[in-house]
């Protein structure tokens, strides 16, 4: 169970995306007390998903952030990521790859311990995508 | 504290060279990409300078991956100078260090 839980939402616009990294970076760095660059870039690259690939849905506009801290876990949940029949077409990209993009999803799988999707429970046929690390003796 | 994106370019011993400073993410990074194209247009080699950037993102590393292809085709020098600590930190995270030609400065971190 979390021990402490954090909340940010803001319209899913990439304008928008340096007021979550603050937001997080700020709350990471108070909470957690070690080098949370990573983090903040693996939560950033998952944002910046929900804006370049967001589809509209009624009532939701926005990148819904949740960041749970507790028993040496940092914990986002992005809700409303994608839809459930999109999941297949979330895959790290291959290093062979030619495409000049497609590091997002490389950079997120290199940096969390759990990348995984469950089903949003305020949005039905939407995924709520859960991002987990493990802090090695740091102390949330 | 999150810091615009500031672009400047200029001639050093028949070189070009981008000087990025702020922070390269989604909405910032269109802008470094035609910066890079405008500093490929004389021909000759180019060099962006990384070393005042405390945040590049994936969409950041993409633009110098295309700049880096878009020399090769115009058979022109890119390379990337002074790159910062989280620049530095992207670019091993997205195995691409070796593409640039940048020394990895931690590898035992």
């Amino acid at each position: 169970m979390p021990t402490s839980v954090f909340h940010v939402q803001v319209p899913a616009e990439a304008t928008c995306l340096r007021a979550v990294r603050a937001f997080v970076g700020s709350v990471l760095e108070e909470h957690c007390g070690i080098d949370t660059a990573n983090l903040v870039l693996a939560l950033d690259e998952a944002c910046a998903n929900v804006v370049r690939h967001r589809v509209p849905v009624p009532g939701h506009d926005d990148i819904d952030v949740r960041i749970e801290l507790g028993g040496g876990t940092v914990r986002f949940r992005i809700g409303c990521f994608c839809a459930r029949r999109d999941m297949p077409r979330i895959r790290p990209r291959d290093p062979a790859d030619e495409r000049p993009g497609g590091f997002g999803t490389l950079l997120i799988g290199q940096i969390m311990d759990r990348v995984d999707f469950e089903p949003d429970p305020a949005m039905p046929g939407r995924m709520v995508l859960v991002l987990e690390k493990r802090l090695g003796g740091a102390r949330p | 504290v999150s810091t615009p994106l500031q672009l400047r370019t200029q001639s050093e011993d028949g070189r070009q060279v981008l000087i990025v400073a702020g922070e390269v993410d989604m909405e910032s990074s269109p802008r470094l990409l035609s910066a890079i194209h405008a500093g490929l247009q004389p021909g000759g080699p180019l060099e962006v300078d990384l070393a005042d950037v405390p945040y590049i993102d994936s969409s950041g590393i993409a633009v110098l991956v295309q700049g880096l292809r878009a020399a090769g085709r115009r058979q022109q020098s890119f390379g990337l100078r002074r790159p910062s600590k989280q620049v530095l930190a992207v670019l091993r995270l997205a195995q691409l260090l070796e593409l640039f030609g940048v020394d990895d400065g931690n590898r035992n971190g």
